[in-house]
C-alpha cells in the first residue's frame, strides 16, 4: 500500500504503461513459456514440468505488481493499453482490469502453479504437450478477464475451448472424447449465439450513439467515474460508435460511405455499457426493451451454459469426471466464473432494463434456484466423488447467479466473492479428489472409506476444503453466501427462503461423502496402506487451504476490490439506489428486487 | 476493557499448539493435556478479571447517562422521529404510543452499557437498503466487525461456561488417557471452547454465528472422534445437518434483522427493537408485513431449537452420545446446547415484542421436556438416558424463556450445567471402571456400583437430588422458579400459564423417576456386571484398543483416578450450592438478594412487562414449592421401590403398558419417522431427480441424432471417387459461368431505359463534423 | 485422344488456307485473329477435361491434366500475342505466365509420378474408381 502510494507520487500517469503494458505482460508471458517449451526435448520429462510449473509460479509473481499497484482512490479500469487491431471493424486490442477483473486474473495466476503441480504424477504421456496447453489456456483465461473490448473478449473466450477441449480429449478418462465434444459443442452453440448479438449490439450502439449524443456522454460519466484515463478511453470509443452510426445514416440515406472517414463503430466494452445503459430525460432506455431483450438472451444464454445454470448444466458433470485433475480444477475454478463474470460486464450494466424486467429476472431466479436445489439433490445421489462436487458447482453457481439477480451491492458483491471462494474450494476439492485417484484409481466412492485412519493430514485437509464448500463461518464460503443471500432477501424474500436451504443440502451431500470416503473402519484391504500427502502435494494444497482460511477471517481487501465493480454495475442498472436517503426507490415498481414485493412470504 | 477479547484467545492457541505440534514434537499426555487445561483456566482467570472490571463500568452513571443517549437516538431512527435523549434534564424521549405512563422508565431504568470490543472490520459487503419495518427504504451499510462484547449475560455465560469446561478438560486427561490421539481430542476441546467463547463473546448476530457454527463443527469433530466407530461418523453429520436445518433459519432471521435494523449489532438491535410495539398475536403475525419480528423471532428459535435440540430437531443429541463422555459433558450438555437459550434471552426484546413466537417457545419447550422425560423413563445405555434427560432440562429452560422469564432460564442453564455436566462425567467414572474395556454403556450390565465407587456414587447423589429439585439444591431454585413464573405468566392468559404449569409439574416427577431410576440401576440392586458382553467369547465390539478375547472373571469395578474424580467433587459441590445465587425473592421475601436476577436485569427488556415489586414472603410460592419437593420425593421413592426393592415389577409393567412402553422406548417413533419418511424419502427423490438430466441430455442428444440422420441421406454425395468430384466441380463451373454470364451479357449487349446514376458526390468528409 | 487432336490440327489447317502456303502461313499470323487460338484452347482444355472425367488409368488421366494445362498456356499466348498487336503494355504477361505453368506442369508431373508410384506399391492398382478412401 505504502509502496504503491509511493508510486502513484512518483508517477502520477501510470495507469498508462503505454500500448503494451504490465497487463499484457500478465496475460501473454504464460504464452511465451507455451513457446519455449516447444523447443524442450520432449524426453525430458522432468524438465518441462518443472519448466512449466516455475513458469506459472513466475507468472504468478508476475501478476502480483497488479494489486502492489493498485490505486485505492480510482474506481473502473487500471492499467489500461489500447492498440488498434482491426480496424475495418474498429476491434482494438483493449486491455484494463477493474477491481472485479483484477481478482480473477489473480485467481487464474493463483491456481496456475497449483495445476500444473498437480499434474506432475496424475500425467502419464504427452508432458510436453499438456503443459504447453496448460500455459496456453492459462493466457487465453487471464486474457478472458483482461480484455477492455468485446471482440477480443470474445476472442479469448472462443479460443479457450480449444485447449480445454484438447486436455480432455487427449488426457481424460475413458469417455473422454464423448465429454469433450459434449462440452466443445455445447459451449459454442451458445457463443455463436452470443456473437449474433455483439454484432446486432454493436450496430445498435452506432445508431443509439449517433442519434443520442449529449445522453450517451451523460451516461459515460456515470461508468468512468473519477477514472480519467478511462473516460479518454471510453469517449473514444463512444465518439468512434457516433461516426460509424453518423456515416451510416448517411449512406442509408442515400448519401454515399467514406469508411476512411468513419471508423466502423466501437467494441470498448466500457463504451457499450454507456451507451447500453444511457437513458433519456424521462429515464427511457435509449435502446428499446424489445431488442434489449433479444440482445439479453443472446448473451445469457452463452453465459447460463458456461456458468453452467439448470437446465444447460449437462455437459458439466461429464467433462468434470473425464477431464484430467487440472482439466477439472480449471473449469469449476475459473472457467465456470466467466459465466457469472459475463453477466456482471455485459448483461447487466449493457442490457439493463432487460435484466431487471420482472419476468426475465423471476426467469433467471428460478433457474438459479432450481440449480441449487436439484444440483444439491443429485450430488446426494451421486456415486462418483468428482461427480459429486460437479454437482456441487451446479448448486453453488446456482447461489452465484440467485446473488447477481438481487441486482443490489449486496447481491453482487456477495455473488463475486462466491466466485472466488468457489474458485479456489471447488478447485482444491477436485484436486484432492485427484490425489486419491492417483493412488487408488477409482473415483467410485464404495471403493472407499476409513481413509482418515491411513491418511490424516490429508483427511484433515479434505475437511477444510468440504466446511469451506459447506459455508462455515471463517472459511471463504460463507463470506460471499451470506452476504449474497442477504441481498437476495432485500430483493426477494422467497428466492432468498429457497436459496438458503442450500446451506442445509450442502451440509448434507459434503458431510455424507466425507462420511462414506473417510470415516469408520478401513473396510477395503487396498486402502489400508495408502500413503499420506507427499511433499509436494503438501505445496500445492497448503496455498488452497490457507486461501481458503485467509479469506474468510479476512475477506476485506477482496470486497474492497469487488465493490468497486459492483457499485459501478448497480449504479447503472439502479441510478436511485445509492441516494436520497429515505425516499422510496423510484424503480421500485419495476424492478423485482423492490421492498415492496418482499411481502411475498 | 480489552480484557475480555483475550478470552477467547487462550483456547484458540492451545488448539494450534496441539493440533499442529503436539504430535510431531511429541508431546506427551501430561503436556497436552496441562497445555489444554491452562489454556482454558487462563481463559477463566481473564473472564473473571474482565467481569470483575466490567460490574464496577456498568454501575458508572456517565456510562448510563450515554447508552441511554445512545439508545434514545438509535430509537429515534428506527421509528423516523428527530427526538433524542436530553442527558441534562433526563427528561424521557418521546415515548411510543403503547407505553402508558404507569411504568414509565428512562431515568429510573437500569439499560445495558456492553463493553464492546471490535478487533477489525471481518465482513464489509456494500450498502443495502432496509426492506421491513418502519425505515423501510433507507440505506445502511453492510458491515459486520470481529468485536466482542461483555454484558452482564454474556459476562455470565463466559464465568460459567470456563468454569465448568476447566474441570471437564481435568476429567478427560484422566478419562481419555491412552488413547492414541490424544493431542487430537485436546486440540478439537480448545477448538470447541474458542469457537463457544466467540458465540458467547460475539457482538453481533454474525459473530455469534461463527460460534455458533464452529461449535457445530467441533461438535461434529468430537462425535466423530472415535474413528472406527461407523455409527459415531452418522451420529456427527446427523448432528451436523440437523443443526445445519436451524441455521437455516438463523441466517433467514440475519437476514430479516439487516432488513428491519440495518445493523447486526445486537446493542443496537436490542436498543431499537425496544422503541417498537407489540406485535398481534395469532397467525395473522406470521407475515413479514404484520408481524416482522414475530417471524424473526420464529426464525432464530428454529436456529436455538436446533442447537438445544427441541422438537422437531432433537434426535440428533442422543445420537451424539457416540462421542467420548467428556465431550457429552461439556458440549452435550453444559455448554454448547444451551446457545439457544443464550440466543433466545440474548433476543428477548425481540421475543417480548412477538408473542406468537413466544407462545411457540413455551410450548415446544414443554412438549420437549415431557416428551424426552417420557423417553429417559426406558432407556437403558446411561449416556443416552442422560442425553434425554438434558433434551428434557432444555425445554424447561425454554419454557422459561417463552413465558417471560427469560432469568429463570438463564439461570437454569447455569445450574443444570454444573449438575448436568457432573452426572455426565460421573457416568463417564462409571463407564470407565465399570467393565474391562471401559466401554460399557448398558445400564443392565452395571448394578450395585456404590460399592465400588464411593465418591463417584456420593457425587452423583447430590446431582440426584439438584436434578429432581429437592430444596436446597441447584435445580430446586432454578426449576421451581421458571414453574412459578410459567403459572403466573404475564405474557399469555392464565389458563394457557395453568397449562404449561401443569406439564410442567408432571415432568418434573416424571424427571425424578427416570434419574432415580438410573441412579438405582447403577449404584444399587444387584450386581450384574459380569454379564457384560465383555465376559462372552468372541465379542465382536472393536474399540480400536483390542480386547477380543473374553476378560477375566475376577474383574472389579474400581474408582476413577483423583484427576477425574476431582472434578465431580467440585461440582457435585456446585450442584449444591449454586442455587443460592438466585433464590426466588417471592420466597425470601427479599430477605436474601436474588443476584442472578439483579446481575442480568440490565439486558433483560422491561419496558412491556415490567417487574412487579416484591411484598414481603409469597406464601403461595412456597406452597407451590413444597408441592413439587413432596412430588419429587414421591416419584423417587417410586423408582426406588421399583428397581431396588421390587426388581422384578418394572418387566411386569412393561408387559402390562405394552404400547406406552414401546412409544417411550422407540422414542415415540420419531427417529423413525425422520429416517424413513423424511431423509430416505429425500435420497429417494434425489436418485429420481438425476433423471432430469438423462431427459435434457436427451433433449441435447435429440439434435445430434437429426443431424447425423440428415447426413446419411447427404453423406451419398461423397462417393470418394475423384472423378465424381472432379465432374461435379467442373459441372459448378459451367454453372458458375452461367450464371455470371447472362447478367453481364444483359448488361453489355441489351440496353434498358434506366438513366445512369448520378456520379457520386463526394461529400463524406464534409458531413462530418 | 491423338485422333482427336490431328483432326482439329486439319481443321484448324484448313480454316486459314488460301494463298500460298508461306505466304498464308505469314498472313495467318499477322492477321488472325485471337479467337481461333480460343477456339483450338477450348477445345483442347475440353479434351482433356473429357479424358480427366472419364479414364480410368490415373497416368491417363495425368496427361489429360496436362492437356489442359497445354490449352491454357495456349491461351496465355493467344492473349499476349493479341494485346501485342493492340499495343498493350503488359504484353510478355502471357509468356511469363506460360513458362510458369511449364515449370509447375513439370514439378507436378514429378510429383504425381511419384505418388503414382507410391499408390501403385500400396494398393497395387493406378485405377482411379478403385481409390475411394475419401468416401464418407
Amino acid at each position: 500500500m505504502i509502496l504503491s502510494n509511493m508510486f502513484l507520487a512518483a508517477e502520477p500517469a501510470r495507469l498508462f504503461i503505454g500500448p503494451i503494458g504490465i497487463l499484457s505482460l500478465v496475460t501473454w508471458l504464460p504464452l511465451v513459456g507455451a513457446l519455449i517449451l516447444l523447443f524442450f526435448d520432449k524426453r525430458g520429462v522432468d524438465l518441462i514440468k518443472r519448466f512449466a510449473t516455475l513458469w506459472m509460479a513466475v507468472c504468478f509473481l508476475a501478476s502480483l505488481p497488479l494489486v502492489l499497484l493498485w490505486n485505492y482512490e480510482t474506481r473502473g479500469l487500471q492499467y489500461m493499453e489500447t492498440a488498434d487491431w482491426i480496424p475495418a471493424i474498429g476491434a482494438k486490442y483493449q486491455m484494463g482490469v477493474d477491481g472485479l477483473a483484477l481478482t480473477l486474473v489473480l485467481l487464474t495466476t493463483f491456481l496456475g502453479p497449483i495445476v500444473a503441480l498437480c499434474s506432475w504424477s496424475y500425467i502419464e504421456k504427452r508432458h510436453k504437450e499438456y503443459y504447453a496447453l496448460l500455459l496456453i489456456m492459462q493466457s487465453f483465461m487471464i486474457g478472458v478477464f483482461a480484455a477492455a473490448d468485446l471482440f477480443l473478449f470474445y476472442v479469448f473466450f472462443e479460443v479457450m475451448l480449444v485447449p480445454m477441449y484438447l486436455l480432455i480429449g487427449i488426457w481424460g478418462g475413458e469417455r473422454r472424447l464423448y465429454s469433450a465434444i459434449k462440452f466443445f459443442v455445447y459451449t459454442l452453440v451458445g457463443s455463436l449465439l452470443m456473437l449474433v448479438a455483439v454484432f446486432k449490439f454493436y450496430f445498435t450502439a452506432a445508431e443509439t450513439a449517433a442519434k443520442y449524443p449529449t445522453e450517451v456522454k451523460a451516461a459515460v460519466e456515470a461508468v468512468v467515474g473519477n477514472n480519467a484515463p478511462m473516460r479518454g478511453m471510453v469517449l473514444e470509443g463512444v465518439e468512434a460508435a457516433r461516426r460509424a452510426g453518423v456515416a451510416r445514416a448517411a449512406q442509408t440515406g442515400g448519401g454515399g460511405y467514406d469508411a476512411e472517414a468513419a471508423p466502423l463503430g466501437t467494441f470498448n466494452i466500457y463504451a457499450l455499457q454507456a451507451i447500453g445503459g444511457a437513458r433519456d430525460g424521462q429515464g427511457k432506455p435509449l435502446v428499446p426493451l424489445s431488442l434489449q431483450l433479444w440482445l439479453f438472451a443472446g448473451f445469457a444464454l452463452a453465459l447460463a451454459i458456461k456458468v453452467p445454470m439448470v437446465p444447460f448444466h449437462t455437459w458439466l458433470p461429464d467433462a468434470h469426471v473425464e477431464a484430467p485433475t487440472a482439466g477439472s480444477a480449471i473449469l469449476a475454478g475459473i472457467l465456470l466464473k466467466i459465466g457469472t463474470y459475463g453477466f456482471i460486464r455485459f448483461n447487466f450494466p449493457m442490457f439493463p432494463d432487460a435484466a431487471m424486467d420482472p419476468t426475465v429476472a423471476s426467469v433467471m431466479a428460478t433457474l438459479a434456484i432450481l440449480g441449487i436445489v436439484y444440483g444439491s439433490m443429485v450430488a446426494l445421489a451421486q456415486r462418483d466423488m468428482k461427480k459429486t462436487i460437479a454437482y456441487s458447482s451446479v448448486a453453488h453457481m446456482g447461489t452465484t447467479m440467485l446473488a447477481l439477480f438481487a441486482f443490489n451491492p449486496n447481491g453482487i458483491n456477495g455473488a463475486a466473492l462466491q466466485m472466488l471462494s468457489h474458485g479456489v474450494t471447488s478447485a482444491a476439492l477436485f484436486i484432492m479428489i485427484g490425489i486419491l485417484y492417483e493412488r487408488r484409481h477409482t473415483r467410485q466412492i464404495a471403493e472407499y472409506g476409513g481413509i482418515v485412519n491411513t491418511m490424516p493430514a490429508f483427511s484433515a485437509m479434505f475437511m477444510i476444503a468440504t466446511m469451506a464448500s459447506v459455508g462455515l463461518p471463517l472459511l471463504n464460503g460463507f463470506v460471499g453466501e451470506f452476504i449474497g443471500l442477504r441481498g437476495v432477501f432485500e430483493a426477494n424474500i422467497v428466492w432468498a427462503f429457497w436459496g438458503t436451504t442450500g446451506i442445509i443440502l450442502g451440509a448434507a451431500y459434503m458431510l455424507w461423502l466425507y462420511e462414506r470416503v473417510f470415516l469408520g473402519p478401513v473396510k477395503n484391504p487396498k486402502n489400508a496402506d495408502l500413503p499420506d500427502l507427499s511433499a509436494r502435494e503438501w505445496a500445492y494444497l497448503a496455498p488452497l487451504v490457507a486461501a481458503m482460511i485467509v479469506f474468510g477471517v479476512y475477506p476485506k481487501p477482496l470486497v474492497t476490490f469487488v465493490n468497486g465493480t459492483t457499485e459501478v454495475v448497480v449504479r447503472q442498472m439502479r441510478p436511485n439506489y445509492f441516494g436520497d436517503q429515505g425516499k422510496p426507490d423510484e424503480e421500485k415498481a419495476a424492478a423485482p428486487g423492490a421492498p415492496d414485493t418482499a411481502t411475498r412470504n | 476493557m480489552y480484557l475480555v477479547a483475550l478470552v477467547p484467545f487462550f483456547p484458540l492457541l492451545g488448539f494450534i499448539v496441539n493440533g499442529l505440534f503436539a504430535k510431531r514434537l511429541g508431546f506427551s499426555e501430561k503436556v497436552i493435556g496441562a497445555i489444554a487445561c491452562a489454556m482454558v483456566a487462563a481463559s477463566f482467570v481473564c473472564s473473571a478479571a474482565a467481569v470483575y472490571e466490567f460490574s464496577r463500568h456498568a454501575r458508572d452513571n456517565k456510562v448510563q447517562a450515554a447508552a441511554k443517549q445512545r439508545e434514545a437516538e438509535l430509537q429515534a431512527r428506527i421509528l423516523g422521529q428527530g427526538v433524542a435523549y436530553d442527558a441534562k434534564t433526563d427528561t424521557k424521549r418521546e415515548a411510543p404510543e403503547h407505553k402508558s405512563d404507569d411504568h414509565k422508565e428512562g431515568a429510573h431504568e437500569v439499560v445495558a452499557t456492553p463493553y464492546v470490543v471490535t478487533l477489525f472490520e471481518w465482513m464489509p459487503g456494500g450498502t443495502l437498503r432496509l426492506t421491513l419495518g418502519a425505515s423501510a427504504g433507507q440505506t445502511a451499510e453492510f458491515s459486520v466487525k470481529w468485536a466482542y462484547q461483555l454484558d452482564q449475560l454474556s459476562g455470565l455465560y463466559i464465568l460459567f461456561v470456563t468454569f465448568v469446561a476447566f474441570f471437564i478438560h481435568l476429567f478427560a486427561i484422566g478419562y481419555m488417557h491412552g488413547d492414541p490421539s490424544f493431542h487430537r481430542f485436546f486440540a478439537y476441546l480448545n477448538l470447541f471452547m474458542f469457537m463457544m467463547l466467540n458465540l458467547v463473546l460475539g457482538a453481533n448476530f454474525l459473530m455469534t454465528f461463527v460460534g455458533w457454527e464452529g461449535v457445530g463443527l467441533a461438535s461434529y469433530l468430537l462425535i466423530g472422534y472415535y474413528l472406527k466407530k461407523p455409527e459415531a461418523g452418522t451420529a456427527a453429520k446427523k448432528a451436523f445437518v440437523m443443526n445445519r436445518v436451524g441455521d437455516f433459519g438463523l441466517m433467514l432471521a440475519m437476514m430479516a434483522t439487516f432488513a428491519v435494523f440495518g445493523t447486526l449489532d445486537y446493542a443496537d438491535v436490542m436498543a431499537m427493537a425496544k422503541a417498537l410495539p407489540q406485535e398481534p398475536f395469532g397467525l395473522a403475525a406470521l407475515s413479514f408485513t404484520t408481524g416482522t419480528l414475530t417471524v424473526i423471532a420464529l426464525l432464530i428459535f428454529l436456529g436455538a431449537a436446533g442447537k438445544s435440540a427441541q422438537i422437531p430437531l432433537y434426535t440428533w443429541l442422543p445420537d451424539a452420545m457416540a462421542g467420548p463422555t467428556p465431550v457429552s459433558a461439556l458440549i452435550h450438555a453444559a455448554t454448547m446446547v444451551t446457545a439457544g437459550v443464550y440466543l433466545v434471552a440474548r433476543c428477548n426484546p425481540l421475543f417480548q415484542r412477538a408473542p406468537t413466537a413466544m407462545l411457540t417457545v413455551a410450548v415446544i419447550g414443554i412438549a420437549t421436556a415431557f416428551v424426552a422425560a417420557t423417553i429417559g423413563i426406558t432407556q437403558t445405555d446411561i449416556k443416552k438416558a442422560l442425553a434425554y434427560s438434558t433434551v428434557s432440562q432444555l425445554g424447561y429452560m425454554f419454557v422459561g424463556c417463552g413465558v417471560g422469564a427469560f432469568v429463570a432460564g438463564v439461570f437454569h442453564v447455569v445450574t443444570h450445567a454444573f449438575f448436568k455436566a457432573q452426572l455426565f462425567l460421573g457416568s463417564g467414572s462409571v463407564i470407565h471402571g465399570g467393565s474391562p474395556s471401559g466401554h460399557q454403556q448398558e445400564m443392565t450390565y452395571y448394578g450395585n456400583f456404590r460399592k465400588y465407587m464411593p465418591i463417584t456414587f456420593a457425587t452423583m447423589m447430590l446431582s440426584l437430588f439438584a436434578i429432581c429439585g429437592i430444596i436446597p439444591f441447584a435445580g430446586f431454585f432454578s426449576k421451581d422458579e421458571i414453574l412459578a413464573k410459567t403459572l403466573h405468566t404475564p405474557v399469555f392468559s392464565h389458563e394457557v400459564g395453568l397449562a404449561l404449569y401443569a406439564l410442567g409439574f408432571l415432568t418434573a416427577g416424571v424427571t425424578a423417576f427416570y434419574m432415580t431410576r438410573l441412579m438405582c440401576l447403577t449404584f444399587f440392586g444387584k450386581e450384574r456386571f459380569l454379564e457384560g458382553p465383555d465376559f462372552q467369547e468372541g465379542h465382536s465390539e472393536d474399540h480400536g484398543d483390542g480386547h477380543h478375547a473374553p476378560a477375566s472373571k475376577d474383574f472389579h469395578p474400581h474408582e476413577s483416578p483423583l484427576v477425574m474424580t476431582l472434578p465431580l467433587m467440585v461440582l457435585g459441590a456446585f450442584a449444591v450450592v449454586a442455587g443460592f445465587a438466585g433464590v426466588s425473592e417471592e420466597l425470601t421475601g427479599g430477605a436474601f438478594p436474588n443476584y442472578v436476577h439483579h446481575w442480568l436485569a440490565p439486558v433483560m427488556d422491561a419496558t412491556l412487562y415490567p417487574e412487579k415489586p416484591v411484598a414481603g414472603v409469597n406464601w403461595t410460592e412456597w406452597l407451590l414449592a413444597g408441592a413439587s419437593v413432596v412430588w419429587a420425593l414421591v416419584m423417587m421413592g417410586l423408582a426406588y421401590f421399583l428397581y431396588v426393592i421390587r426388581p422384578e415389577l418394572p418387566e411386569k409393567l412393561a408387559q402390562t403398558l405394552r404400547p406406552l412402553y414401546t412409544l417411550s422406548y422407540r422414542k415415540w417413533f420419531w427417529d423413525e419417522f425422520i429416517d424413513v419418511y423424511l431423509v430416505g424419502a429425500f435420497k429417494k427423490l434425489s436418485l429420481g431427480a438425476w433423471g432430469v438430466d438423462f431427459v435434457v441430455d436427451s433433449i441435447v442428444n435429440l439434435f445430434a441424432w437429426l443431424a447425423r440422420a440428415s447426413s446419411v441421406i447427404f453423406r451419398t454425395v461423397q462417393t470418394g471417387l475423384m472423378q465424381n468430384y472432379a465432374l461435379v466441380m467442373a459441372l459448378g463451373i459451367f454453372l458458375f459461368i452461367a450464371g455470371m454470364g447472362y447478367p453481364l451479357f444483359k448488361e453489355l449487349f441489351m440496353p434498358t431505359d434506366r438513366p445512369s446514376p448520378p456520379p457520386t458526390p463526394q461529400t463524406s468528409r464534409a458531413a462530418q463534423p | 485422344m491423338m485422333t482427336f487432336l490431328a483432326l482439329a490440327a486439319s481443321w484448324a489447317a484448313r480454316q486459314a488456307s488460301e494463298p500460298s502456303l508461306m505466304e498464308r502461313y505469314v498472313q495467318g499470323l499477322k492477321e488472325v485473329d485471337a479467337s481461333k487460338f480460343l477456339v483450338l484452347s477450348a477445345i483442347i482444355f475440353s479434351l482433356g477435361m473429357g479424358g480427366v472425367l472419364i479414364r480410368r488409368n490415373i497416368i491417363v488421366i495425368f496427361m489429360s491434366v496436362e492437356l489442359m494445362l497445354s490449352a491454357a498456356n495456349l491461351n496465355f499466348i493467344a492473349f499476349a500475342r493479341y494485346w501485342q498487336t493492340q499495343g498493350g503494355l503488359y504484353a510478355y504477361n502471357g509468356h511469363v505466365m506460360t513458362i510458369f505453368v511449364i515449370v509447375v506442369a513439370a514439378a507436378e508431373a514429378a510429383l504425381g509420378l511419384g505418388l503414382l508410384l507410391a499408390l501403385y506399391r500400396n494398393r497395387e492398382t493406378i485405377a482411379a474408381d478403385e481409390i475411394n478412401l475419401l468416401k464418407w
